[in-house]
């Protein structure tokens, strides 16, 4: 969807400036709600990216969608409450918001997509309804035309609608809750319970019959056989490739399609499949399980591309080949032919033989099998082919716009399929770096193979072969295996080092490790010979080494864990260098202007500043009379404003200054009594007085988000008869207050944020910590980071809400004056314990 | 104190009715309809103060909605809620004037809080 800073205005906020002052106010406690909100969020961002946990890619997005979409919210909030058009500052949101959403966003959709899509009317911008890749499949047949084999699409609509049927996502649902997928043993009870539910569950009549359909109608003799794959949503991403995680069925006649959907669904919950999920972070329901459904190729060879490889000759088109069906070529079963091409050139520049003993083909009937390959063929493909099926990789990679990795198939016409296409891993897939030395001295136990997975580890060694054998994997283990099986994924999370006699650097299995950053060591031909289980060795990923015992001198120049950025942080950390530094903090003598903000932050800041500054103008309005913004006298220091929402004044109130007497709002007069609390008139430590803090010759502070910002800034109290909505600063203190005290306790709730101070870090999160107890101790729900507390309440009848405003207003007043004297923890606790006593006076100056 | 009435828009009707039944039990009147026909159709014949729409629906999606019932129902609140994350069409949610964009899944409290907001006297 295209969308420019004229957009801005395209909408009701194009609407005249609301007439009403209520409405201004109103607006204007909207902008600062937003302003609160976008800052809470902001501070999540930041704790995303500061932690090792894992973090889902629709985390993310829902990250970064929302702090934008409040932005959005303030610039659009802002040019209605001040009636204008500020050029410079959509622009800055327009660029900024432009350059967030290229990097996280999905192509949205406002419409539900059909159960069932033909391939040609599939592409990229369906990618989330779809899966990428039945997506990517729709965009090669547009490039290439055809050599994409016919086919359709099954939709994640199809899977939500299968799932809702007679209740099979919530019986999977309770089985994934009831285990500890963690544990080998349990993950393959549960696979197993959650498999059998799937294939046995009957689909919803109208999928069945569309997906029938759609089989019906593939073009092709009536015999024709199709091959079913997984397309799950979040699948085959540049850096989330679910490589190998699903299966796909082969030479399936149309009327088993549905039949064989099903059990591509069942796969999502392979043990492999449910790992790498609890690995990465993702939460079951956020995958969807799409289909791709194509026309059979009779393969006489078929294998994967990959379009850009960096090696120390320059790039590098590699073409990997094995006789048969292409599963051989990424399953690990086979060692395949490398055809090393020159992009530049456009020319083969190297071979390497394969090993490969068996091939996979079709049946007559139905499903594969597998056949023996007679001794020393020669080459899979001649040059001219390998340079034919190249050629594809390179339109498809123009196409798209960047390096792709390609699963093809040649038939005995000479002809090529594409099977799937998706964007190459970032990871160098040959290693640029010359092989560290060989360590002098240490015994040397195996030699050469590919690092399908850089790094160096030890451990003992597990061999591998059977399911049995996955189950009695230790942790630490030095996984050996003589093909590097998908299946093997399911150890990652667990295994030391991977090792394997076949398998290549662009199988299943080696991207997956290259993901969860665990070293392999591939194609080492007598692995499962030369390393003896139970063994001690050391394992050179990048040397292909792998040595005896733990030799210090090679994990030495390792990390001992090295960084996880995974790549939903990476997009995250990409995305928060627009969103969260705040540039505008040093401009302040010059004064704020929309065309010097950079970022979100800054554009938040920014919005917040003019909206104050619109309130003031509002302030003003009602000095001369009009109605408005109010000063509230009081004995309390705080320079407070309050605008009348509706109904939150005495009717009869005219002038510009009130007392709390003329105020009708229960929450605000609530709040009031605790700020005001004659119990509260003690005088412990601070560092200026009272008064002192508002006349001040100090007249700059830093603000809660860091910048500088004026001291004597008024707090705002938004009021209707049962709503509060205040922002306050009192020193350099920032509370804000959101509350309704309404005669149905259902609907009556109080939020209360407290953050800032003028002391170090440390007493500020003793005060923080301080109030949370003090908080939780009166039943609010609460969280604290540094010195920042939330704490809600909610569903109080209105006398016993009252008295939690009056609690929170005599807080208020206490934690104006407390970060001084929080000089260790102790006296935290006095302070707390003599709170929670009802003695106010705290020891009568104790602690002065 | 007067009753906040809510229309819960949303094609989605495993969505729509434990949601309704959620805001019912908080005192909220609720009308649930599946389509923004059926909404434009509620408003006509009954007033709201707060309406909850789904961005993503077929025919009439919740933008459009959205864009019509700033037309004709200026003071009704538009809350805008959808499972896809969209900056894209967040941001086009603000422009045409909803009053918030929030992500399910969602806690019914924040939700609450939300519509009262935005059902206050303005």
């Amino acid at each position: 969807m295209a969308s420019g800073a004229s957009d801005l205005f395209s909408g009701a906020c194009a609407s005249p400036k609301p007439g009403g002052l209520a409405e201004r106010a109103a607006l204007g406690a909207e902008i600062l709600h937003a302003n609160n909100t976008a800052l809470g969020i902001i501070t999540r961002i930041q704790e995303a990216l500061a932690s090792t946990s894992p973090l889902a890619a629709a985390e993310v997005r829902r990250l970064v969608t929302a702090v934008t979409v409040q932005t959005a919210r303030m610039v659009v909030g802002l040019v209605r409450l001040t009636g204008r058009r500020n050029r410079a500052l959509m622009e800055r949101f327009e660029e900024t918001k432009a350059r967030i959403a290229a990097l996280t966003d999905a192509d949205p959709l406002l419409h539900p997509v059909a159960a069932v899509l033909p391939l040609d009317e599939v592409g990229s911008s369906l990618a989330e309804a779809v899966g990428q890749k039945s997506a990517l499949l729709g965009e090669a047949s547009l490039a290439l035309g055809g050599n994409v084999p016919p086919g359709f699409a099954i939709s994640a609509a199809a899977y939500h609608a299968f799932l809702a049927h007679q209740g099979l996502g919530a019986r999977i649902a309770a089985v994934l809750a009831a285990a500890d997928l963690g544990d080998v043993a349990q993950c393959f009870a549960a696979s197993a319970q959650i498999t059998t539910l799937v294939e046995t569950a009957p689909l919803p009549p109208d999928l069945e019959a569309a997906i029938t359909a759609a089989a019906a109608a593939v073009p092709g003799p009536p015999d024709l056989r199709l091959a079913v794959r997984s397309s799950a949503l979040q699948e085959g991403g540049p850096d989330l490739s679910f490589a190998g995680q699903y299966r796909s069925f082969l030479n399936v006649p149309r009327d088993q399609v549905a039949a064989a959907y099903q059990r591509v669904v069942a796969s999502k919950y392979s043990p492999e499949a449910i790992t790498y999920r609890l690995v990465r972070g993702f939460e079951d329901g956020e995958i969807a399980m799409c289909c791709c459904v194509l026309a059979m190729t009779d393969a006489r060879a078929a294998g994967v591309l990959f379009t850009s490889c960096r090696t120390p000759g320059g790039p590098r088109t590699l073409v990997h080949a094995v006789r048969g069906l292409g599963i051989a070529a990424v399953d690990g079963s086979a060692a395949p032919d490398t055809f090393t091409l020159d992009p530049a050139g456009r020319r083969l520049v190297g071979y390497a033989p394969g090993v490969q003993t068996t091939q996979l083909v079709s049946r007559s009937g139905q499903g594969t099998q597998r056949v023996d390959v007679a001794a020393a063929p020669g080459p899979v493909l001649t040059e001219a082919q390998a340079e034919l099926i190249a050629g594809l990789g390179w339109r498809l990679e123009a196409a798209l716009g960047a390096p792709v990795d390609v699963e093809w198939a040649l038939d005995g016409s000479g002809h090529v399929a594409i099977l799937q296409v998706r964007p190459q891993s970032t990871e160098p897939l040959v290693a640029e770096a010359p092989p560290r030395p060989r360590v002098a001295g240490a015994t040397v136990l195996l030699e050469g193979g590919s690092p399908a997975s850089r790094g160096v580890a030890s451990g003992p060694v597990v061999q591998v072969d059977t399911d049995l054998d996955l189950l009695r994997c230790p942790p630490g283990s030095v996984v050996v295996a003589h093909e590097a099986s998908p299946r093997l994924a399911v150890l990652l999370p667990r295994a030391a080092a991977l090792v394997a006699d076949l398998g290549e650097i662009t199988s299943h299995l080696a991207v997956v490790a290259r993901e969860a950053r665990v070293p392999a060591l591939f194609a080492t031909r007598r692995a499962t010979a030369a390393l003896a289980p139970g063994a001690e060795v050391t394992v050179d990923a990048d040397g292909g080494v792998v040595y005896a015992g733990r030799v210090a001198q090679v994990l030495g120049g390792a990390p001992v864990a090295p960084p996880t950025v995974d790549g939903n942080r990476a997009r995250l950390a990409a995305a928060a260098e627009h969103i969260v530094p705040l540039t505008l903090r040093h401009r302040l003598a010059s004064g704020f202007s929309a065309q010097q903000c950079r970022t979100l932050h800054d554009l938040i800041r920014f919005c917040h500043q003019a909206t104050i500054e619109a309130l003031f103008d509002l302030g003003d309005r009602a000095l001369r009379g009009d109605t408005g913004a109010r000063r509230l006298r009081s004995a309390c220091p705080i320079d407070c404003r309050v605008i009348d929402l509706g109904g939150g004044l005495r009717a009869d109130v005219s002038d510009a200054e009130i007392t709390i007497d003329d105020v009708v709002c229960r929450p605000m007069r609530a709040l009031w009594r605790g700020m005001t609390d004659p119990r509260l008139s003690w005088n412990v430590a601070r560092p200026v007085s009272r008064k002192g803090f508002m006349s001040s010759v100090v007249s700059f502070g830093f603000d809660e988000d860091g910048s500088v910002r004026e001291l004597g800034e008024p707090s705002f109290a938004f009021v209707s008869r049962e709503y509060l909505s205040l922002n306050s600063r009192i020193g350099y203190h920032f509370a804000t207050v959101d509350a309704r005290i309404d005669d149905q306790p259902e609907a009556s709730y109080l939020s209360f944020r407290f953050v800032g101070g003028s002391t170090g870090v440390e007493q500020r999160s003793r005060r923080g910590t301080l109030l949370q107890r003090l908080l939780g101790h009166h039943g609010f729900e609460t969280d604290r980071r540094v010195d920042l507390v939330n704490a809600r309440i909610r569903r109080l009848p209105a006398a016993a809400m009252e008295e939690k405003l009056h609690l929170v207003g005599m807080l208020m007043e206490f934690a104006n004056h407390l970060d001084m004297a929080l000089t260790a923890d102790s006296v935290a606790l006095d302070y707390e314990q003599a709170f929670l006593r009802g003695d106010y006076g705290f020891g009568r100056g104790a602690h002065a | 104190m007067t009753t906040t009435r809510v229309l819960l828009v949303d094609d989605e009707v495993e969505f729509l009715e434990p949601i309704a039944a959620r805001l019912a039990r908080r005192g909220l009147e609720c009308t649930s309809v599946t389509s923004g026909e059926q909404a434009l159709a509620a408003l006509a014949q009954a007033p709201y103060d707060c309406a909850i729409v789904d961005v993503r629906m077929p025919d009439m999606d919740g933008l459009e909605l959205l864009r019509r019932m700033r037309r004709m129902w200026p003071q009704v609140s538009v809350i805008l809620l959808t499972g896809h994350a969209s900056i894209e069409l967040g941001v086009k949610g603000m422009e045409l004037g909803a009053f918030e964009y929030l992500l399910k899944p969602i806690e019914i409290d924040d939700l609450v809080d939300t519509v009262l907001r935005a059902a206050r006297p303005r």
